[in-house]
């Protein structure tokens, strides 16, 4: 073996770690959010264990990273996912790719009548969401069944508050443990790296 | 899921899927009448759906924004099979639709608004 394929060989066995740790932490962050959940009956579980459930997790863990939960007034991201689902719905091969169509994108779109409403109950307790406008956020990502359904079982899980308002809305708002871990198993697996990069 | 949930979302599955059979029925003879290429009006897109005559009110340039991307291809409104229409519809759509182009817009949406920045991801 000459040291350009022994190079290459070192090489591919770095790319291997790395997908390794990065397969491992997900594996890892799954099974610490079915642990920590309240409810382990196997319903939640099954629940939690969707791909889905990562990312709304990271959806979560993004909120608060980028300080949203600092603030009172989040129509800057309103105003930024509505022209973004604008770009989106210009471009039909993109909607093909993301497996969404133009109705969902155009109900997603924050309107004169569910603007005021996200800004207020935003306003009123930093962090709630109607059901209906979490899953506008997430429309690109997965349909609205399936974040209600996730919104159940991280409720059930005690990840969430899910409160039903007089007005026959359902307001939910996390309590930040999904955060946490998810920001926690990244943060592990970007020292790892590091570490293992100066090594 | 308990019997009863199950029965109202078959009933409202049920539904749709015929909402969306009578819109395959009907959208290629209304498109017949009405010419293939010819596009869709202000006033079509908007009878049929609460949240656009709302925006098209509140928001009208992007309410025609959406209205020209949509008679980009007009076509492809007018027919679809039982199994595409199924596919397109918010209760029947895959429920585990993600795509990593569409995880990466939205990190990006969430980035660029809380950094105030001006650029949509795209």
């Amino acid at each position: 073996m000459d040291s350009n394929s022994t190079m290459m060989g070192t090489e591919l066995e770095s790319d291997l770690h790395l997908l390794e740790r990065m397969r491992f932490a997900r594996a890892q962050l799954n099974e610490e959010i079915c642990t920590a959940s309240i409810d382990q009956s196997g319903d939640v579980l099954h629940a939690l264990r969707l791909e889905s459930s990562y990312h709304l997790c990271e959806f979560f863990f993004l909120l608060k990273a980028n300080g949203f939960y600092e603030t009172d007034d989040i129509h800057a991201l309103a105003d930024m996912h509505n022209r973004y689902l604008t770009e989106v719905l210009k471009n039909e091969e993109k909607m093909r790719r993301m497996n969404v169509t133009s109705e969902r994108l155009l109900q997603a779109i924050f309107t004169g009548d569910t603007m005021p409403r996200l800004l207020d109950v935003w306003r009123s307790a930093r962090g709630s969401l109607d059901q209906s406008n979490l899953a506008r956020f997430l429309v690109t990502i997965m349909s609205t069944e399936t974040c209600r359904k996730l919104v159940v079982a991280f409720t059930k899980a005690g990840f969430l508050e899910r409160i039903r308002t007089p007005h026959g809305t359902v307001v939910i708002r996390s309590k930040g443990i999904v955060e946490d871990m998810f920001g926690a198993s990244i943060r592990r697996l970007r020292l790892e790296l590091q570490s293992g990069m100066s090594a | 899921m308990s019997s009863s949930r199950f029965l109202m979302v078959k009933a409202g599955t049920l539904a749709l899927l015929a909402f969306l059979m009578t819109t395959a029925v009907v959208a290629p003879a209304v498109a017949q009448a009405r010419g293939m290429d010819q596009p869709y009006s202000a006033d079509e897109l908007t009878a049929s759906d609460p949240n656009l005559r709302q925006l098209r009110r509140d928001n009208p340039q992007l309410f025609e924004q959406i209205l020209a991307a949509i008679n980009r291809d007009a076509s492809a409104r007018n027919s679809g099979s039982p199994e595409e229409l199924a596919a397109a519809s918010p209760a029947l759509d895959d429920l585990n639709r993600s795509s990593p182009e569409a995880l990466l817009g939205l990190f990006l949406v969430l980035k660029g608004a809380a950094k105030g920045e001006n650029q949509v991801p795209r």
